[in-house]
């Protein structure tokens, strides 16, 4: 029964690994480089998070995020945020509409926030009103408008940019929002080695067409192998210990997290950091979480959660070499 | 295949508790050796301040050996660290810290760990369908772990630039140590060892005769001698003392004493002390009329050379006549007494002290009594001040008018409040009693360094002439006093202006 089960597992595990280099493999007919923006934006699609994408324009983002919803035949919606934008404008709203017997009646005409994928672009130019609307559709996968409150269709993943320079005029996401991202990656300039294709896939006549290579309801089912894999008490205590280090004051934050941070991060971190460590493993072909897949998920998962003091602005302090820190002084006081 | 990976993982728990524990000795010597560097001049430090110490109060210093001394600075800090890295190596790891180390160390990323907590619970019959797999998986790799060489990196230490001045510190102590003890030490222990206490106890023993009447001899012997002793010399015959010839025959270094009298000071530590109080207070030495001195002479228990402090308590009679001794440089207005012999000057220098001492314990314990009785309930007493005074009058406080003789005339000031504050003519002083102005001026001093300023630059020019007429000029008012000029004046002053203008012509612009 044992060996049964183990086969069990191993077949999930291979049919995870396969369907996501189908994926990736199908985006990177589109994407040229940026293969760990590529890789985060999978992991948070499978173990079921928001990501929150932060770059200069012009490196992909929107690109990434259609590729991906054309690549798994979900539903794709874009948002582009500006300040004057409202809530109904996201989550939809009430109309007019005349009927067939030349009545007028109110219907409900659903917002871009119902769909599968939502690209949320440029999603700090909303007023923190408009931002606020989709906590509820982000962490309870619902929209409430009115008396009429709707269940969004799982796999639902809002990918939302912003960016990093321009910032005038801009509402920065409020800490209770950025919680609520999986994951923040952040968009480089691609290679030197990148930019021949990226010129010759875009500015030819040759029109790339991407394939559906997996389905929404397929996904699903990859996220339960992604929840099913175990994580054993050390890793579990390392993540634990991963989070309470970035919180100033606590029994295992540095010396630079004392004097940088403001805030550290919450469990909803450590959850965090357990999903895409559990990704991590399968990609990695393994059955159980370890402490190195915790490490190296610990900068996408934690640098919007840490929120550094004015100290660490005004000293060059980046939230990526505090954590960077913290993984280092964990790793060799488990080694002590 | 389950149990062969048990003993497997027994083996790999063991091999990385032995890792874990010598990489922690390792480290602990690394870690110690910097704090054990200090004791290698602490040592030859504290030796030198207990022999210091010693020599202060009058002891014989016991100071090591050098060989000694320099066992115990190399001993001590390798004793130190060999102690810190033996109870590191005794303390054990536990079986998930050992399985830790070599998952670490061979890059298992966690499989040991894994499949140590899977076994566990597959024996309770929890194990899923990805644990079993997980297991299965980790088998090999717990497997290689018990054959791969563990290169486990652990800390050592050796002395770099930071341990040199722990020894050149050491060194020079050890040379300042070797120093003292050769010179110091070496010069006092012959002397000393006459004025030990057992040698002094000794004397009066019957097994001590013999050497006492060796030292009687050899200080006969000096006696003897054509060299003078001071005492000889200040007196012009030698002192017969018969109680003290005890003392008097014993070497000056053996001389016993008891208490404030300097009796336990060596002979040469008295002759300075006598020295010094010579010269701070007139004693006896100075000249004193014949009667006295013969008189002083006789009695046997006051040789000539003891100081006042060496001296019992005299007797009244002794002390009126010791008064008539012109000791002071300067003596005290209206009497020719010396203020140092008399009872009123010894009494009010040496009781006064004491009276307030009695005093303050007095009203201390009276205040605390208070305290007592008021169960605490009250602020502290002693901090109580007398009460503001509300005294309105102008002048002179709460004292009465200096001028006032009771007898009419100037009296003491009407008050100013109640009913007198409001009938006029009653002056309330607008100021503080007691300031001359209108409160406390406060004055404060800064010291600012001189700096430059920028200034416009002025450059220095001769006055032009006058490019325009002055037009007409106001003439003065006529005088109205003849006095002031007379008339041959002002003829000798219009024709002086004349002169002048005759002389040099004005220029017309």
């Amino acid at each position: 029964m044992t060996q049964a089960n183990s086969d069990a597992a191993r077949e999930a595990a291979a049919r995870f690994t396969a369907t996501y280099d189908k994926i990736k493999t199908e985006i990177g007919r589109i994407m040229v480089g940026q293969d760990e923006i590529v890789e985060g934006v999978l992991t948070a699609l499978f173990a079921g998070g928001h990501v929150l994408l932060e770059g200069v324009p012009g490196l992909g983002k929107t690109m990434l995020v259609r590729t991906l919803g054309e690549a798994v035949d979900l539903g794709f919606s874009r948002i582009q945020f500006t300040p004057d934008m409202m809530p109904a404008d996201i989550q939809g709203t009430q109309v007019l509409v005349e009927g067939e017997g030349g009545g007028h009646e109110l219907e409900f005409r659903e917002g871009p926030l119902v769909s599968n994928l939502v690209l949320a672009d440029e999603i700090n130019r909303a007023t923190p009103k408009t931002q606020s609307a989709l906590l509820e559709a982000m962490q309870e996968r619902q929209i409430t408008v009115g008396r009429r409150t709707i269940k969004l269709d799982e796999p639902y993943c809002v990918m939302a940019t912003q960016n990093p320079v321009e910032q005038e005029g801009t509402y920065p996401l409020p800490e209770a929002q950025l919680d609520r991202f999986l994951l923040k990656l952040v968009i480089g300039y691609p290679q030197e080695s990148d930019y021949a294709a990226i010129l010759d896939r875009t500015t030819g006549s040759d029109d790339v067409a991407i394939n559906a290579v997996s389905t929404g309801a397929e996904i699903n089912a990859l996220r339960e192998v992604v929840r099913a894999v175990p994580v054993p008490e050390h890793a579990k205590t390392h993540a634990i210990r991963l989070v309470m280090a970035t919180q100033p004051g606590s029994d295992y934050a540095t010396p630079e997290v004392n004097e940088y941070v403001s805030l550290g991060a919450s469990p909803r971190g450590a959850q965090a950091l357990l999903l895409v460590g559990k990704v991590k493993a399968l990609l990695d072909g393994r059955f159980a979480v370890s402490t190195q897949d915790l490490d190296a998920a610990a900068k996408s998962v934690l640098r919007h959660r840490v929120m550094i003091n004015f100290h660490a602005l005004s000293a060059g302090i980046t939230t990526d070499a505090l954590i960077d820190g913290v993984t280092q002084s964990l790793r060799a006081t488990a080694t002590a | 295949m389950r149990q062969a990976l048990q003993e497997d993982l027994d083996q790999v728990a063991l091999r990385g508790a032995a890792e874990l524990r010598a990489a922690r000795a390792a480290r602990t010597t690394a870690r110690e050796a910097p704090r054990a560097l200090p004791l290698i001049w602490l040592l030859p430090l504290f030796g030198l301040a207990t022999g210091l110490a010693a020599l202060a109060i009058g002891a014989s210093p016991r100071l090591l050996t050098l060989p000694t001394l320099l066992a115990l600075m190399a001993g001590a800090p390798l004793l130190f660290i060999a102690i810190q890295a033996a109870l590191a190596w005794l303390t054990p790891p536990d079986r998930t810290t050992a399985l830790a180390i070599v998952d670490e160390e061979l890059n298992l990323s966690g499989r040991a760990l894994l499949a140590d907590e899977f076994l566990a619970k597959e024996a309770s019959g929890e194990l899923g369908p990805f644990e079993a797999a997980a297991l299965d998986e980790a088998g090999p790799a717990v497997r290689r772990a018990t054959w791969t060489p563990l290169a486990f990196a652990r800390a050592s230490w050796s002395p770099g630039e930071e341990s040199a001045p722990h020894f050149v510190a050491a060194t020079l102590l050890l040379f300042l140590y070797a120093w003292f003890s050769a010179a110091i030490i070496g010069a006092n222990e012959p002397a000393l060892q006459p004025g030990d206490p057992a040698v002094v106890a000794g004397l009066d023993t019957p097994s001590s005769k013999a050497s006492q009447t060796d030292a009687d001899a050899e200080d006969t012997a000096e006696q003897t001698a054509p060299k003078p002793t001071p005492k000889i010399a200040k007196t012009g015959k030698p002192a017969e003392p018969k109680k003290g010839e005890k003392a008097e025959q014993l070497p000056d270094n053996m001389r016993a004493s008891a208490g404030k009298t300097g009796k336990g000071k060596s002979s040469e530590a008295q002759s300075q002390s006598s020295a010094s109080e010579s010269r701070g207070a007139p004693s006896g030495q100075s000249p004193a009329p014949p009667k006295e001195s013969a008189k002083k002479a006789q009695t046997p228990k006051k040789p000539k050379k003891k100081t006042q402090a060496d001296e019992p308590p005299r007797d009244p009679k002794e002390e009126s006549e010791a008064g008539g001794s012109t000791a002071g440089k300067g003596s005290a207005k209206g009497s020719n007494r010396n203020t140092t012999t008399s009872k009123w000057s010894s009494k009010d220098q040496v009781t006064t002290p004491d009276d307030q001492e009695i005093d303050e314990d007095e009203d201390t314990e009276d205040e605390d009594e208070e305290q007592k009785s008021r169960g605490g309930m009250q602020p502290n007493l002693r901090d109580r001040r007398p009460p503001t005074s509300r005294d309105l009058r102008i002048g002179f406080g709460n004292r009465p008018s200096p001028d006032a003789n009771g007898r009419g005339g100037p009296s003491e000031g009407k008050k100013s409040r109640g009913t007198a504050s409001l009938v006029l003519g009653v002056p309330i002083p607008d100021r503080v009693k007691g300031q001359p102005n209108a409160g406390p001026t406060r004055i404060t001093q800064e010291r600012i360094e001189p700096s430059a300023e920028d200034a416009a630059e002025a450059t220095a020019q001769a006055r032009r002439e006058r490019d325009a007429a002055l037009g007409e000029l106001e003439r003065p008012a006529p005088l109205q006093h003849p006095r002031l000029l007379a008339p041959w004046q002002k003829k000798l002053i219009q024709a002086y202006i004349d002169g002048r203008r005759q002389s040099a012509p004005v220029t017309q612009p």
